[in-house]
């Protein structure tokens, strides 16, 4: 057991879904847990945190870190995890852009614990404990790899830990999944607009969607032209659009404003009104655009202060 | 001096949890605190969300139970967007989510709540988990456990893009129709999935109920804590998991309240908690415990062992049988022993399974109409659905472009809470008592909340 590959699996603020996807490996998982010695995995094992407090430094080969830095105990526990690591792997949405999560950025601390707490002094140490800001993982650690996706799918992370296990040759920073955009293998392309067609934008109740065609072309809203590929293109084959949990392109400083200027350029308007009419169509851009990525954006969240 | 310890953090359950367990300079145990330190903040930022988006948007809150938040959250914008949605959605919806609560309770039986009583109890750590489960079940039956979950995931994944990530509900019914082969898959999966429900009762029965070790927890005062009950029931007054009205039984078994899920917060209200961000889920009124408990008073529990106390009996064959034999087997109801959640969870499995197989079989599965575009909005919307760990509310206040203005969730394992707290601290007491800290003793205080399946995710939201 001891020359086996250590592993960690450990969740900051998240959902549990990234666990979900590694049990739904199955026979994949069950490779996994022969082939490695996993070391602490809360969600499965009975380990504790002052098991991983034990272990010498740099005595675990890969961790897994899921959620998004919330608290300051996900703080401390993603230093801790570091420390005691030879390689972090920013596993799903969140631990690699803060995910849905992030979106808590909007609100500041104070008002997200007062939803909590309404009555002043309710619980002295809600607002102190959580960080000021939701964090994407690799603002608090090196990150090695990232497995990006809410969650990553079961069969790409299972090939991921095993070209992590067998030695692979990867660049620092890798990214497990396509270097393209979901619309690249999607299969509706051939109906994606290549020239302006949108007058205004429907929402997804509003109108009946044609499976067969791109949403773009349909006036739906689909984030597959900034978002990348690599998960199967699950939603659209149930057919709904793409919505960006898979993160932007090497290369996108900031997934939102990307999405937004490719949709921008669809817009067909021959005047002033015919903008608004088209602009005003889109309910809620912000959580849209940033729905995964507004804790790894680079324009700053709301940083009012608390006190004033 | 005063000794402490803490479970950090608490394991096989879905969330950051701890337990807190302090004894005086007399030896006696001081406090037992079950403390939840994790929030993320849903309600606050699903404001100024787009309606629409928020049955894809809260099933982050959790990522076990993904379909439930999913499903709650369309039944609310259904009633946003004041849409009757047509049959066959109701169907298909139905399908995915009987498949969804039969999946998750096996999830809970052989990976979360399972080692605790599927393995020996003194074979440690390093063995109670799923790796152990399968060594001590045999090979053959630990492929079927991972073989037949991933059929029915995948069934789900088929129809609803992913059974990680549903994003098949929304307002006014649902995103496709489905065809033939996806039919046949539901029908193969389905039978499959009754065949394997009734071969893990067998398990339970051999393998736990006639041991020794888990009859004699199961019938110990720590595990046995007298509450009302709180549960969905149809126009017959049976168990649903998918609509009709909530009733609350008190501690003998009397119902109380029925009430539709839009008249929630007139029969239950919120409490915050300064040790933990989950806030605790009271009745407002009616005394549930008939005295019997103290502060257990207006608290009832949710999840299977409630369903079952609350329903007048199962609507399929095989599950009726079930549900007889367990509550013969604890000369009737309402059943107060903490530990039957286990077997109440296979018995809702095996009920689910076999909806699942008459689903399958309606004629209006396939019928190409599935979405009504919804013509009005109204100020606020209600939905409700029995999760696998109880029930679960979503209320959303919209303005008139559907943008949302509030939202309030009422989950489980909230509802749940102020009991699993309790039943933390009886088993404390009891085991630990002593002062002897063993992991068994441990393990003995972590198996009372794991009957309940909490998830910690949802509770604090
Ligand atoms: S990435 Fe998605 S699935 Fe994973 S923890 Fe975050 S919300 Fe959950
Ligand atoms: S925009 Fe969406 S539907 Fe259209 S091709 Fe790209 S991924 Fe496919």
């Amino acid at each position: 057991m001891m020359d086996r590959p250590k592993i960690a699996i450990y969740g900051c603020a998240s959902c549990g879904g990234c666990d979900e996807s590694l049990i739904d490996m199955a026979d994949g998982l069950v490779d996994i847990l022969h082939r490695c010695h996993v070391v602490f995995w809360p969600t499965a094992l009975d380990y504790r945190h002052r098991d991983v407090e034990e272990l010498p430094d740099k005595s675990i080969d890969f961790t897994f870190i899921n959620g998004a830095i919330r608290d300051r105990q996900d703080v401390r526990m993603a230093r801790l995890l570091h420390q005691k690591s030879k390689k972090i792997i920013a596993y799903g949405a969140c631990a690699q852009m803060g995910g849905v999560i992030g979106l808590a950025n909007f609100h500041t601390v104070l008002e997200l614990v007062s939803r909590l707490y309404p009555e002043p002094g309710g619980d002295p140490d809600a607002t102190d404990t959580l960080a000021d800001r939701v964090l994407p993982l690799h603002q608090i650690v090196v990150v090695d790899a990232t497995i990006p996706g809410c969650p990553p799918q079961p069969d790409r992370v299972y090939s991921a830990i095993v070209q992590l296990l067998d030695k692979a040759l990867l660049p620092p920073g890798h990214v497990f999944a396509d270097t393209r955009a979901l619309c690249a293998t999607c299969s509706r392309r051939d109906t994606l607009p290549q020239k302006p067609v949108i007058d205004r934008f429907y929402r997804i109740y509003e109108k009946p969607v044609d499976p067969g065609r791109c949403f773009l072309d349909q006036g739906v809203i689909c984030l597959g032209p900034s978002t990348r590929g690599g998960c199967n293109g699950q939603c659209l084959s149930a057919n709904m659009p793409c919505r960006g949990c898979m993160g932007p392109l090497d290369g996108d400083a900031d997934g939102g404003c990307r999405s937004l200027s490719f949709l921008a350029a669809w817009i067909r308007a021959n005047d002033m009104d015919g903008i608004e009419a088209a602009v005003s169509s889109v309910p809620d851009p912000a959580g849209l655009f940033y729905r995964y990525c507004l804790a790894d954006s680079i324009l700053p969240g709301r940083c009012r202060q608390e006190n004033t | 001096m005063n000794i402490k310890i803490d479970i950090n953090p608490l394991t096989r359950l879905e969330g950051h949890g701890q337990i807190d367990v302090e004894w005086g300079p007399d030896g006696k145990i001081q406090g037992v605190h079950f403390r939840v330190p994790e929030f993320r903040g849903f309600e606050t930022f699903c404001q100024g969300r787009a309606a629409e988006e928020m049955s894809t948007l809260t099933e982050k809150i959790c990522g076990v139970c993904p379909m439930a938040h999913h499903m709650v959250s369309a039944k609310a914008l259904d009633d946003v967007f004041c849409t009757k949605i047509p049959v066959a959605a109701e169907i298909i919806r139905k399908l995915v989510y009987h498949a969804f609560i039969y999946e998750d309770h096996l999830l809970h039986f052989y990976f979360l709540g399972g080692p605790d009583f599927l393995i020996s109890s003194d074979s440690g750590i390093a063995n109670r988990n799923i790796l152990g489960v399968i060594q001590s079940l045999g090979d053959d039956v630990g492929r079927q456990v991972l073989n037949v979950r991933k059929q029915v995931r995948d069934l789900v994944s088929k129809i609803a893009g992913s059974a990680l990530y549903p994003v098949l509900a929304l307002p006014g019914g649902v995103s496709r129709s489905l065809d033939s082969d996806v039919r046949d898959q539901a029908r193969k999966v389905s039978s499959l999935a009754v065949e394997f429900a009734c071969q893990s009762l067998r398990i339970f029965k051999s393998h736990v109920l006639a041991g020794t070790r888990f009859h004699r927890l199961l019938n110990d005062p720590a595990f046995y804590l007298p509450t009302g009950y709180m549960g969905m029931v149809n126009a017959s007054g049976q168990i649903d998991f998918y609509d009709g009205l909530i009733r609350i039984i008190d501690v003998a078994g009397r119902p109380i309240h029925q009430f539709a899920a839009n008249q929630v917060m007139a029969v239950l209200v919120e409490r915050v908690n300064a040790l933990t961000r989950i806030k605790t889920i009271h009745c407002r009124e009616g005394d549930l415990s008939v005295g019997a408990s103290g502060s257990m008073a207006d608290v009832c529990r949710v999840g299977p062992l409630a369903r079952l106390n609350v329903t007048d009996g199962l609507p399929t064959r095989l599950a009726q049988a079930e549900y007889e034999e367990w509550v013969h087997a604890f000369g009737g109801k309402p059943v107060h022993h903490t530990l039957a959640y286990h077997w109440a969870r296979l018995i809702e499995a095996l009920y689910a399974a076999e909806t699942m197989v008459e689903l399958a079989d309606n004629s209006a599965l396939t019928s190409a109409i599935v979405h009504t575009i919804p013509q009005k909005i109204k100020p606020d919307g209600a939905g409700a659905c029995e999760a696998p760990r109880g029930a679960l509310f979503h209320l959303y206040r919209v303005d008139e472009h559907a943008i949302i203005q509030h939202v309030n969730l009422i989950v489980a394992t909230q509802i749940n809470a102020a009991a699993i707290g309790k039943s933390i601290e009886k088993a404390a007491m009891a085991f630990l008592s002593n002062g002897d800290v063993t992991d068994s003793a441990i393990n003995h205080i972590e198996m009372a909340y794991r009957a309940y399946d909490p998830c910690l995710a949802c509770a604090t939201h």
